[in-house]
């Protein structure tokens, strides 16, 4: 047995309420250092909503959420970016307005050294730290194969680019934890595989943690190490996918019980 | 909206070399063309100064940033009443009282005209800090709305202000501004905000416009930019009423009742929201229309009120749809090194 990664992000006992809705009922989740880990659960079974809590959306009504021993629980969503967690989200939600470029460099606006000053008189200063996030935006542009997209418009990209941009703008918040809200939503195999090899490639080359919503069982037991089950807010199982596979509580919570099935056959 | 504005490398010195250039036109202009006009187009033409400053000023907020503030009428009326008092009750009655010649008194009165119409604006961007921090939570309509009501706060506070005037209007603000002084200040507002614009901040507020939400999980501080477009615009726009004040002599509160915030509006969504270039035509456009307009006598504002809804239907995006002025439109392009 080799001994657990240290721990990056952990979600100690978290609850949620929406009015009368339990949305989230005592979760727990750890997730470690370069660790890919997949969150699944049927429809509405609260894998957004703690997504939303993680990154500052909600805050937790009980529990917290701690980011390298810090809580981060109750922050304001851009605080808790800043400490080094980025997201995607489930429907694309790109600048579409502004160019492939501008959506990166908007990203890498935390990394800005000119004042509002400098910025009013164009400094020299200014325009070399223009110059410093033109280039670096572009080298990440590159490095997903986006480049030749930087001048158009964020809303003119096809669908798969859109979702990839999506990644290299999260991805410029220099994250220490990434999380992807169904990445792979809508792709088509051919582009599933490439997505799944670049989640891969991404968790080695940048020393990410990941955590990953997804749907498709393919791209879940395919690159996640271990995978969480949400199933009415509740968490009903966790470990290694080949297990999660064959848990009952997991099967059931997908295809109902097989009594059930059978009592209304 | 797209915005596609580029600054490559610029500097201080090449912005203010532009600014100086344009400055010096400005008062070339002032002395020939200005002049031969006649007082009747010299005042179109001031009035299309004005108005340029409080379209890009609200442009800022309303076309970059994406913040539907109705309020701007509200702190051009702030900036022009702080403004007309320092003036009135401090700076004039001491340039008066002093013994000087022509020249002399020339040059005070214009450093005096720079003093209270920098103070017009910081007054109006305090109340700008002041408001935009709570106001600015909200989103959309109730945005709308809260702005509207804080710029019938402002003029009915002023409107029961005696010692300015009050409902019967603060007279005798001295004259001390013209054509000159309201292209430099409309100017210095075009440049800002390009500035601004095109830079790392420039794109953080673009990016709140048209996600809200993602731009906070960028780490963008989303209320922290809102306000600081918020305070920039009603900084100019207070500049703008301090320039009206000196101009026209005479304030009242009529003059900034919320019709016209709305005509500021229209101004920027004419224009294009999120266009500069947009934004100081339509200002010039709307502003020489009911001149012109005239002719039709009893019409006029029917009929202005129609090409409104004309444009509006032809071109919904505005004039210039988000585009910006670029020399390569007249220019031949240069090659790209």
């Amino acid at each position: 047995m080799t001994t657990p990664p240290e721990i990056v992000l952990e979600l100690t006992d978290i609850c949620l309420s929406f009015g009368g809705l339990k949305a989230i009922k005592n979760v727990s989740l750890t997730v470690g250092k370069r660790e890919l880990v997949g969150l699944i659960g049927p429809n509405g079974a609260g894998k957004t909503t703690l997504f939303n809590m993680t990154t500052g959306v909600y805050c937790p009504d009980q529990g917290t959420i701690a980011l390298s021993g810090q809580t981060i629980s109750g922050l304001p969503p851009h605080e808790i970016n800043r400490r080094g967690i980025a997201r995607t989200f489930q429907n694309i939600r790109l600048w579409g307005n502004m160019t492939v470029l501008d959506n990166v460099r908007a990203a890498l606006h935390k990394t800005a050294r000119a004042g509002l000053w400098q910025i009013i008189a164009a400094s020299h200063h200014h325009a070399r730290d223009e110059d410093r996030l033109r280039e670096y935006a572009r080298e990440q542009l590159a490095y997903f194969d986006l480049i030749r997209f930087e001048n158009d418009l964020a809303k003119n990209l096809p669908y798969g680019e859109q979702r990839r941009l999506e990644i290299a703008r999260a991805l410029a918040t220099n994250p220490t934890v990434l999380m992807l809200d169904e990445p792979v939503a809508g792709m088509n195999t051919g582009e599933k595989v490439h997505l799944m090899e670049l989640i891969k490639r991404l968790q080695a080359d940048r020393r990410l943690s990941i955590l990953l919503i997804e749907h498709d069982m393919k791209v879940v037991m395919g690159i996640c190490e271990r995978v969480a089950v949400l199933d009415y807010g509740e968490k009903i199982a966790e470990g290694p996918p080949e297990a999660i596979q064959k848990d009952p509580r997991v099967i059931e919570a997908y295809l109902g019980a097989p009594q059930t099935t059978a009592a209304t056959n | 909206m797209p915005n596609r504005l580029t600054v490559s490398a610029s500097s201080t010195q090449r912005t203010f070399t532009w600014y100086a250039l344009y400055a010096l036109v400005i008062m070339l202009l002032s002395r020939t063309v200005v002049g031969w006009v006649g007082a009747y187009y010299e005042q179109i033409l001031i009035f299309i100064g004005i108005n340029i400053t409080l379209a890009v000023s609200l442009n800022l907020v309303l076309g970059f940033a994406g913040q539907f503030s109705i309020g701007h009428a509200g702190f051009m009326a702030l900036g022009g009443y702080s403004s007309a008092a320092l003036s009135y009750f401090v700076l004039n009655p001491a340039l008066m009282s002093l013994p000087l010649d022509g020249m002399l008194h020339a040059v005070l009165e214009n450093v005096a005209l720079a003093i209270v119409l920098f103070a017009g604006g910081i007054a109006a961007a305090i109340a700008g800090l002041l408001v935009g921090i709570p106001t600015l939570r909200l989103r959309g309509d109730y945005l709308a709305i809260a702005t509207l009501g804080m710029g019938e706060i402002i003029r009915v506070v002023i409107l029961n202000t005696n010692f300015v005037g009050g409902a019967r209007g603060f007279t005798d603000i001295p004259r001390w501004t013209g054509f000159t002084w309201v292209y430099l200040i409309a100017g210095a507002c075009v440049l800002v905000v390009r500035n601004l614009i095109a830079s790392t901040s420039g794109r953080a507020l673009t990016a709140l416009r048209e996600d809200e939400d993602a731009a906070a999980a960028m780490g963008i501080n989303t209320t922290r930019h809102k306000v600081m477009a918020f305070v920039l615009g009603a900084f100019f726009a207070g500049m703008a009423g301090g320039l009206l004040a000196h101009y026209m002599q005479y304030l009242h509160t009529n003059s900034f009742t919320f019709l016209r915030s709305i005509e500021i509006v229209v101004f920027v969504v004419l224009g294009g929201g999120g266009s500069i270039t947009g934004s100081i035509i339509a200002a010039a456009v709307l502003t020489v229309l009911p001149e012109a307009l005239r002719v039709a006598q009893s019409w006029r504002m029917v009929s202005y009120s129609l090409l409104l809804v004309i444009m509006m239907l032809t071109r919904p995006q505005g004039l210039m749809g988000g585009r910006e002025f670029h020399w390569s439109w007249i220019l031949p392009r240069r090659k790209q090194a």
